[in-house]
């Protein structure tokens, strides 16, 4: 199932997947554009700014119960990055209109959405001064809580370090200090470059009228003076003579350790299965070796697998693990790492990885949410590929292929989050 | 014999059957990709003090001891762990412990006449020795430990510390370090005796599945123990809060707060139960959502952020309404939250309010239905579990009106029943 991909205009592209497994459709509108210091926060705040209030229903009050009346549509603003993209929009899950009294809930969602980005509220021709300020503030206290998460945090860190000094060390939501400089001259500057020339992607998945969707989305995001957006470009992290090693501490009780790897290459759409494979044997599952290993035979841990982004080339390991025993869990990891390179992989192991691929990919087409950031990320190099069409071809890998990707990665970070809490249980401070 | 139970307005039915094994079996069929099987015990970490057929005198067992049993269902005699087996199939497998639950599902897209038996055996064949019992603690302490240092995990305990003076629900599903240190093998196999016994348990799938293919797989176990009643005991609650404030330091970015709401008035009748739970939920986005003016004003002035929510539960063993979010002045939302409550309690509430409400429940309650996951996983714990059946969720939010909800809210909303949790940057 590959989405059928309508131009509406320059740049802008409607994407239909359509099904009738669902009681809900799903609908979503995200920006896209390179990942840049300068652009990064104006981007990211933009959605949260333009969900405060339209020309017609002026805060968020009269607006989300707009959506409200629509059968509880609730509208998500949202920000991420994926290799040196920003996307940033909205998406929402319209009721079906049998089950919502006939009313056509999809249609009317697309047009309150198109209106939130083409009629917002604004005062003297500028997005709201007070909107604009009471976002920053809670997209700043967003970016300080990061820290209130380790697990994520640490991956966080690792990441920074892992690609210092390219844009896709650049945080999703653009830094604390380039947020509180935003103004509402910036945002209304930074909505019209949207409009006129970022690449706009609209996708639809359920069941709805194909060519009345159409029509409503052209005349919604028709955008006056538009231009041809820019090509979204992607370049790999490159390696770096030595490993960094970073250690940060905190008061909190587990340590938390994160190892990046890079390839140096993006990994190509050939490689691709094969490296898929690859993660999946080391650390996808339950019987993957880092979880057996490393969890299970050595107790090192609560959780250890991994993650990373193949456009920039890059795989961390991320785990938590008692203070004292970092050596050990990085050694144990790095064991398993040796074992995935030198092929020592048994049939046993390689059949279930498959297994678990190509469950994992069936299971994607059961939830429109995951299905749209599927193609979203993989079609930003114009090149979609079905999730089942991948398994496909990684459950045809052998032994060989994936020790020849583990054997592409080579360590360049490892970051300790170190927990310097040694109180015992009980001695909190409870008043 | 088993029984269909259909749904006009959700377009939705399912198969249930009492098994002789004293098993409840439900059976949704539904076209999509994935099919969801879960099978739940009614032992959750509330159930730490208990007794079995005729015995008079309750066991008292260490805190955590249905999570620690969770991990080790998995391990089995022939030394080979069911994930390990699931991975034949490509199901992918997990359990979860909860204050009145444990379960075990698999979800997968093939396989699932072997998947399912393999769920079964390691449920009903428990494999516990001294050595892997050993390894385990290793494993969960550092699960404990993720848990301490989790603010918002932390601070939903501290809400609870408040509101309950003995209930179990004060400590960590999973239990502290020290306690499951006192957990051994016979610990175990006594607990499995008594709650993993078919006539205390429920089976769902659901999924593109034959409902008999299900009965028959139940069916070809092999013989299960008879069903023997087994009784916790919950110690009795005070309709008070047993602290009305909690604080403490971590390290987080700015203070996170949680407004506990304690509620003792549980009634007998599944059906009153769903009601109230509906009622939660419409007063938890009339009275606090982003459509409501207590919300834009609060947000306004900088006092809540999106992260603003509630978290309401209500069924058999215990009840409360909870908000929590981060604030630069959790005092002043503490009292804001209590005047409206104040509100809600005394006003009527404004039919066209409500009847966005329930429309926007309804939608989320209808959205439920598409996914396995969330149908297994709703149909078990809010339903099978508590007493009920889904479909008749949906004839209550039909039937509820803002009179009902406004009832509920003045015996919800009483001075002594609030309490405050806040966790401050170090």
């Amino acid at each position: 199932m590959i989405p059928e991909r309508r131009t509406l205009g320059d740049g802008i592209y409607l994407n239909l997947l359509p099904c009738d497994k669902f009681k809900t459709n799903y609908l979503s509108v995200d920006f896209l554009c390179p990942m840049r210091e300068r652009d990064a926060a104006s981007s990211a705040l933009l959605p949260f700014v333009l969900s405060r209030g339209t020309a017609k229903y002026p805060d968020m009050t009269e607006l989300t119960r707009a959506f409200d009346r629509l059968y509880g549509t609730r509208v998500s603003p949202h920000v991420f990055k994926t290799g040196d993209t920003q996307c940033f929009g909205f998406s929402c899950y319209p009721l079906r209109e049998e089950y919502a009294g006939g009313t056509d809930v999809t249609g009317q969602a697309l047009a309150l959405l198109a209106e939130t980005i083409s009629a917002p509220y604004t005062e003297n021709g500028l997005l709201s001064a007070s909107y604009t300020e009471s976002e920053k503030r809670v997209m700043t206290d967003r970016i300080q809580a990061q820290i209130n998460d380790k697990a994520s945090y640490s991956v966080l860190r690792c990441r920074e370090i892992l690609a210092e000094g390219e844009a896709y060390a650049i945080p999703e939501s653009g830094r604390a200090e380039e947020v509180a400089a935003l103004t509402p001259r910036l945002l209304t500057d930074r909505l019209a470059e949207a409009r006129e020339s970022l690449r706009i992607e609209i996708y639809a998945v359920g069941h709805f009228d194909k060519e009345a969707l159409t029509e409503k989305a052209a005349a919604a995001f028709c955008f006056p003076g538009r231009r041809t957006p820019e090509p979204l470009l992607l370049s790999p992290s490159p390696l770096r003579k030595e490993v960094t090693r970073v250690t940060e501490s905190q008061p909190v009780r587990q340590g938390k350790l994160c190892l990046g790897f890079k390839t140096g290459a993006s990994i190509s759409s050939r490689d691709l299965p094969a490296h898929a494979l690859f993660t999946e044997v080391l650390g996808g599952s339950p019987v993957s070796k880092l979880f057996l290993n490393v969890r299970e035979k050595q107790s090192l841990c609560y959780y250890c697998s991994t993650l990373g982004d193949v456009g920039k080339g890059i795989l961390m390991i991320a785990s938590g693990i008692e203070v004292s025993d970092r050596e050990r869990a990085e050694q144990a990891i790095l064991e398993q790492l040796a074992q995935c390179r030198e092929g020592k992989i048994s049939e046993e192991e390689l059949q279930a990885a498959k297994k678990s691929l190509l469950n994992s990919s069936r299971s994607l087409y059961d939830s429109a949410g995951a299905l749209k950031s599927w193609y979203l990320k993989n079609g930003i190099s114009d090149d979609a590929e079905d999730p089942l069409a991948l398994a496909e071809r990684a459950a045809s890998a052998s032994v060989s292929d994936v020790m020849e990707a583990a054997n592409r990665l080579s360590l360049d970070t490892v970051y300790f989050l170190e927990g310097t809490d040694r109180s015992e249980e009980g001695e909190d401070a409870y008043v | 014999m088993s029984e269909t139970v259909k749904s006009s307005l959700l377009r939705e039915e399912y198969r249930y059957l009492r098994h002789p094994s004293g098993l409840e079996i439900y059976v949704f069929p539904k076209e999509l990709s994935v099919t969801y099987a879960i099978v739940a015990t009614r032992f959750g970490s509330l159930d730490n003090r208990f007794r079995v057929g005729a015995e008079t005198d309750f066991t008292k067992v260490p805190d955590g001891v249905a999570h620690f049993l969770e991990h080790k269902m998995f391990e089995n005699a022939d030394g080979e762990d069911t994930f390990v087996k699931f991975s034949r199939t490509g199901a992918d497998a997990n359990a979860y412990t909860d204050f009145r639950t444990t379960a075990y599902l698999f979800s997968c897209t093939e396989n699932f006449s072997k998947s399912l038996p393999i769920l079964l055996h390691s449920v009903f064949e428990p494999h516990f020795t001294a050595e892997n019992v050993k390894k385990e603690q290793g494993i969960i302490a550092q699960e404990i430990k993720m848990g301490e240092d989790d603010p918002d995990n932390v601070l939903i305990y501290d809400m609870l510390r408040c509101l309950y003076f003995e209930s179990s629900l004060r400590t960590d599903i999973a239990g502290t370090v020290e306690s499951i240190a006192q957990i051994t093998p016979e610990i175990l196999y006594r607990c499995h005796g008594a709650f993993y016994n078919p006539g205390n348990m429920i089976l769902c799938v659901c999924g593109q599945v034959d409902p008999e293919e299900v009965f028959a797989a139940v069916d070809a176990l092999p013989p299960l123990p008879a069903p023997v009643p087994v009784e916790s005991y919950y110690p009795p609650e005070p309709s008070r809060v047993c602290s009305p404030r909690s604080k403490r330091k971590m390290q987080v970015a700015k203070p996170l707060f949680c407004v506990g709401v304690k509620d003792t008035d549980i009634s007998p009748d599944p059906i009153r139960r769903m009601k109230k739970r509906a009622a939660f939920r419409i007063l938890s986005s009339l009275g606090f959502g982003r459509a409501s003016d207590f919300y834009r004003e609060l947000y306004s002035d900088g006092l809540i952020s999106p992260s603003f929510g509630s978290w309401t539960q209500h069924n058999a063993a215990f009840s409360f309404f909870s908000l929590s979010g981060d604030s630069s002045d959790p005092e002043k939302v503490f009292s804001l939250i209590r005047k409206q409550a104040e509100r809600l309690a005394t006003e009527p509430i404004a039919a066209e309010d409500f009847e966005r409400c329930r429309r926007s429940h309804y939608a989320d309650f209808v959205k439920s239905f598409d996914s396995t996951e969330e149908i297994a996983n709703l149909l078990i714990n809010d339903f099978a579990l508590d007493g009920g059946r889904i479909f008749d969720y949906a004839e209550v939010l039909r039937t509820l009106t803002p009179e009902e909800v406004g009832g509920i809210a003045s015996s919800l909303f009483r001075p002594e029943a609030f309490a405050l949790s806040v966790i401050e940057p170090i």
